[in-house]
């Protein structure tokens, strides 16, 4: 076997499921938006959720037009519940339970923060603004 | 009705990912980009966040493997070789990836459109 062979010669991992893992999704999803809300993330939460499910669309959508993804279902629809139902909340989920075990420090991307952090920059703003006006 | 619903619910699915060394190399050096990253950006919630998806995902791949939810079409050291590097690499990988790109959006939203983050009750 060359290099080139031993480098491509392909073997599937393949998931089984039944429909009933799509409504599992969909539970998952409301439990985590339940926590985001509850323990005061829903900004970043947010974000988590959209930059994951981007970046798992992107991915998905890649490896699905290179022929290397499979869905036995509605391969579009699947392929974009997948990316959004599946990365998201797991995220969430992954960092309220790091967040409540002291593994990572999320107090400065909590709602609170964020917005201690906007308002500052806010004033900030305003104050340079005034000089200007009053020169004017 | 509900033993349409049944039927519909308990209907096997399936979802296959055709692989080959090629792609274990690069999800590897995607994963090893992120990790290096947060080393060097001093990103310790981005590097604690790698290291603590490491043992989830190895038990949620493991868990997938043993109750044959999860199926790797290869034997021998491939086998083991394909588990580590999607419980190691690339899961933990994408989960650091992804925080970091929103807590970099995040901050840059609060530094330059401070409106956006004031937008909303929660």
């Amino acid at each position: 076997m060359d290099v080139m062979e031993f480098l491509l010669e392909p073997f599937e991992i393949q998931r089984h499921l039944t429909n009933m893992y799509y409504i599992g999704m969909a539970l998952i999803c409301v439990l985590a938006v339940v926590l985001a809300y509850k323990r005061g993330f829903i900004r970043v939460g947010a974000f988590l959720w959209l930059s994951s499910g981007l970046i798992c669309l992107i991915w998905e959508v890649t490896l699905f037009l290179i022929g290397s993804r499979h869905y036995s279902f509605n391969p579009w629809l699947e392929l974009s519940y997948h990316a959004f139902t599946e990365a998201g909340p797991g995220l969430i989920i992954t960092f309220v339970t790091a967040d409540a075990l002291k593994i990572i420090d999320m107090s400065q991307l909590s709602d609170a923060s964020l917005k201690k952090r906007s308002r500052k920059v806010l004033k900030e703003l305003s104050k340079k603004m005034k000089p200007q006006e009053e020169d004017a | 009705m509900l033993d349409l619903l049944i039927d519909w619910l308990i209907t096997p699915a399936e979802i296959n990912r055709v692989v080959n060394v090629l792609y274990l190399i690069i999800v590897s050096c995607i994963a090893l980009g992120v990790l290096i990253t947060a080393i060097v950006t001093k990103n310790k919630n981005g590097i604690r966040i790698y290291l603590f998806s490491i043992p989830v995902w190895l038990f949620i791949e493991g868990f997938g493997l043993v109750t044959g939810l999860r199926e790797y079409d290869i034997n021998g050291p491939m086998f083991w070789i394909t588990y580590i590097v999607v419980a190691v690499g690339e899961d933990p990988g994408w989960v650091a990836l992804a925080y970091m790109v929103s807590e970099w959006s995040l901050k840059f939203l609060a530094n330059k459109y401070p409106n956006i983050i004031l937008f909303g009750k929660g």
